[in-house]
């Protein structure tokens, strides 16, 4: 062992180059592998309100992108699964970019349509033991029958209070779909409230990720503003980070650009909403908390996010330990986006 | 020498007087005719010997009983086959047919009604300007080659037949061919109420190389090399020589013969879909072909669906022909014209005879009055679709299956191609409804449920189609429905497929089509 020693120092105890080279080697291997883990993972969501162009989006940005997970799927209050109306289930473009990019596919069974979600679909099921086997025995079969690699289970508009039978059908789902090697993502709303915290936990257990759909802070029924603001973020984040470990959570991160006019809201996509704006007038502000950009036309005031502002955000993430985003949803997204992912990939 | 030879003889010398003058006075009537700039009339009379002796041989095997009265077609048709051939020769060769399978294959055809129609009917019929009864064919030769004129002449002339040639007039009006149909020759089918004439080459027929390793490709639908140049012709130089072609080959029959062509066939039926260097450029192949003629023809390929020719109000019409195979007996003609005949409604099917169903994939197979859809060794399904299919709308199709091996069938609806359908599929996990338009899939409707019964027992499948509507049944009942139907998807046939994700193991036995007509 001395021997071995010695002959990386000099008599006088000096280091040689060899040693100095090998010395720089071992420290530069580890400094790559958490380089490697510092990888921020994307995950995008797709809707067929922007669905060709968030394919579009998918096949230029493909290297960056490690899962795709679809909204095609709803549950019924009978237990049953329905395609999504005007959804383009496994469209053969997208299984395409699937196999060609080896992007996971994870669809998305949700209680949600255009009108908003319905929790009277899926309460129902949720608490019915017998009607919730058999929304997991039909999903089961869905994932074996079309070979996905798992699902998102987006279940909207649920009470704290009700989200123990979620717990309940996770828990169940997940052993299911585990013994047919496929793995349950659970997309959850963001909320402060304590009695969330246990079902958040055992969700967080069973499932193999958790999404936290971390926006709507500003909506139709407020006055205008991000998104997600950082501190609004934070706090949710912080909250939910009490159950759920930071390996297992992803951060859901509209990229949905919202328009509010006199007496109207309206969202939209920065291809539509922006762009248009920004080559009339180039006027473009910043939220101060969130550096949000903003661009006004007449009355209207469209927010949205874009290079400058995700970077902000995904300093945020970095502080709490978060390495895995969830693009809420593809498609004429400003393309700053990805130029401020690439600088964590 | 007795007196019937003598009169023989004085006959035979009056014969041979009589064509000599009309030779001369041909020759004569070319010389002036074709004096603009033309070489001095020197092809190769008619061979008359051999139109004769072909006449003689076959006039021995008598008219065909009945072809002209028993089955007279009554009605219109809604749809048209064009056949094509290449060549007539003596003995088999794989690839063309011999005179007298083409003489049985005619005689078939006669005999169940068929009548042929001239090139100019059959233009204005696809053009819908004019009606023509049902058992219409256009009966068609490629290429301008004197054994098909030779071969095919007697036969036309026995059964009160028509035709039309295509013709490689840089070939034909080459005074040393011994090969194609010489400038006498097509002067003699112009006038012979026989014949009509079309363009089908001046100078492209033969494939020309595309780069400069050696590489060829068709005459019009590839920008060609250039030797001297060592280069690829330029756009506009591709153009340019694909309209002195088109434009030539017109001028060439209407310098010679005094004919103008209305038709024209592209070589090898490639109007750009072959092309190797110039993709995407039907658009200005057909646009060229247009100019010159209003209707054009291309032939039986792997990416041509349905037989037939249905009438479309344009002024321009490309028309699919059947390729009529070599090995074919006059039964397998008569079936490939029958096949796609425009489906009336109620219709249903059997199985004893199967030949309307078209694989596009896979095999399929017809046994003891049931099909057989199965994989070949590689692939991992089947399918066919209903030729003669492809303008019903408003349908329920009816079927009796048994999926024997493999996970799913399903059936086809709106069929238009490979690319554009509907479906309703049937899995032990459940039914959905698949929306294909423009090759892109998707799903439009599922229900997911237990249903291993699938693997087992016969079962009743069907699919309805409605304006924009569909619905999936099960055992009579309506199972699964969509209102979302592409509007791409609101008419065409009817199809079948079996799949297993696992190569060569899918089966699926049909028993019965029944296709009826639905109302709002």
């Amino acid at each position: 062992m001395k021997k071995w020693l010695v002959r990386f120092f000099s008599k006088e105890g000096r280091m040689t180059n060899a040693t100095i080279f090998f010395l720089s080697l071992l420290v530069a291997v580890p400094s790559g592998i958490a380089q490697e883990r510092g990888k921020f993972t994307v995950i995008a969501w797709l809707h067929q309100n922007d669905w060709d162009a968030g394919l579009s989006s998918l096949e230029s940005h493909s290297a960056q992108i490690a899962e795709v997970s679809p909204a095609w799927y709803q549950v019924q209050s009978n237990g049953a699964l329905k395609n999504n109306p005007n959804a383009f289930v496994d469209d053969s473009r997208l299984l395409n970019d699937v196999k060609k990019n080896g992007f996971l596919l994870r669809p998305i069974i949700s209680n949600v349509d255009a009108s908003g979600s319905h929790p009277e679909w899926a309460l129902p099921v949720l608490t019915n033991p017998t009607l919730r086997a058999a929304l997991a025995d039909n999903i089961v079969a869905l994932v074996e029958a079309k070979n996905y690699a798992g699902v998102d289970i987006d279940i909207e508009g649920l009470l704290p209070k009700q989200l123990p039978v979620l717990a309940d059908f996770v828990e169940e789902l997940s052993a299911a779909l585990r013994s047919k090697g496929k793995t349950v993502a659970v997309s959850l709303e963001p909320t402060m409230a304590q009695s969330a915290l246990v079902s958040w936990k055992r969700i967080g257990v069973a499932a193999d990720s958790v999404r936290l759909m971390l926006y709507g802070e500003h909506r139709a029924s407020t006055a205008p503003g991000p998104s997600a603001s950082l501190w609004w973020s934070r706090l949710r984040l912080q909250h939910i980070l009490q159950a759920v470990p930071p390996e297992k959570l992803t951060v859901g991160v509209s990229i949905v650009a919202l328009y509010w006019t006199k007496g109207n809201y309206r969202t939209g996509t920065w291809q539509r909403l922006v762009r248009p704006v920004q080559a009339n007038s180039g006027a473009l502000s910043r939220d101060t908390d969130s550096s949000a950009p903003i661009v006004r036309s007449g009355e209207g005031q469209v927010w949205f996010e874009d290079r400058q502002s995700l970077a902000a955000r995904i300093t945020m993430l970095k502080s709490l330990g978060l390495k895995k985003v969830a693009l809420w949803r593809l498609g004429g997204e400003d393309p700053g986006i990805w130029q401020a992912l690439s600088q964590e990939q | 020498m007795n007196l019937d030879a003598h009169l023989d003889n004085s006959k035979k010398g009056f014969l041979i007087f009589a064509a000599g003058l009309v030779a001369f006075v041909g020759g004569l009537s070319f010389y002036f005719a074709g004096t603009a700039g033309n070489k001095i009339f020197g092809a190769e009379p008619v061979r008359m010997d051999i139109l004769d002796s072909g006449f003689a041989e076959i006039s021995g095997q008598g008219r065909v009983a009945g072809a002209f009265s028993a089955q007279t077609p009554s009605g219109e048709a809604s749809s048209m086959p064009v056949l094509v051939y290449h060549g007539i020769v003596d003995k088999a060769d794989g690839v063309n047919v011999t005179k007298q399978q083409f003489l049985e294959q005619m005689k078939e055809l006669a005999a169940a009604g068929w009548q042929t129609v001239s090139l100019d009917d059959f233009g204005a019929f696809a053009r819908g300007d004019k009606k023509l009864p049902t058992k219409s064919f256009l009966l068609t030769f490629d290429d301008g080659r004197k054994d098909s004129f030779y071969g095919a002449d007697p036969v036309l002339k026995l059964l009160g037949f028509r035709a039309t040639m295509f013709v490689i007039t840089g070939s034909s009006f080459n005074d040393k061919t011994t090969y194609y149909l010489n400038r006498n020759e097509l002067a003699f089918m112009r006038d012979s109420g026989r014949w009509d004439l079309g363009a089908h080459a001046q100078v492209g027929h033969d494939p020309r190389p595309i780069d400069g390793s050696g590489n060829s490709g068709n005459f019009l639908s590839n920008r060609i090399w250039l030797e001297q140049k060592n280069r690829l012709e330029t756009e506009e130089e591709y153009h340019n020589r694909v309209a002195t072609e088109l434009s030539g080959i017109k001028t060439d029959l209407k310098n010679q013969l005094g004919v103008v062509p209305a038709a024209y066939a592209f070589p090898y039926g490639d109007y750009g879909v072959d092309s190797k260097n110039v993709p995407n450029d039907q658009n200005f192949l057909l646009a060229e072909v247009a100019k010159n003629y209003s209707t054009a023809f291309t032939q039986t390929r792997s990416d041509t669906y349905f037989t037939q020719n249905y009438p479309e109000n344009s002024a321009f019409y490309l028309a699919k022909r059947i390729t009529v195979e070599g090995n074919w007996q006059g039964k397998d003609l008569l079936n490939a014209v029958t096949a796609g005949i425009a489906k009336e409604l109620p219709w249903s099917e059997d199985f004893s005879n199967s030949k309307d169903w078209v694989p596009t994939w896979g095999n399929s197979v017809g046994q003891n009055g049931v099909q057989v859809l199965s994989p070949t060794a590689s692939s991992t399904g089947a399918s066919v679709y209903l030729d003669g299919g492809n303008k019903l709308s408003k349908y329920k199709f009816s079927s009796l299956v048994q999926l024997k091996a493999g996970q799913s069938f399903s059936l086809l609806a709106a069929y238009i191609d490979d690319n554009n359908y509907l479906s309703c599929n049937y899995s032990s996990a459940g039914i959905t409804i698949n929306e294909v338009t423009d090759g892109r899939k998707k799903e439009v409707s599922s229900w997911w449920f237990k249903f291993p019964q699938i693997n087992s027992e016969e079962i009743s499948a069907g699919i309805e189609l409605m304006d924009g509507r569909a619905r999936c049944l099960l055992n009579g009942k309506v199972v699964l429905t969509t209102d979302r139907v592409s509007e791409k998807l609101i008419e065409g046939s009817v199809g079948f497929k079996v799949w297993d994700p696992q190569p060569d193991k899918a089966s699926l036995i049909i028993k019965k089509a029944v296709i009826e007509p639905i109302s709002e």
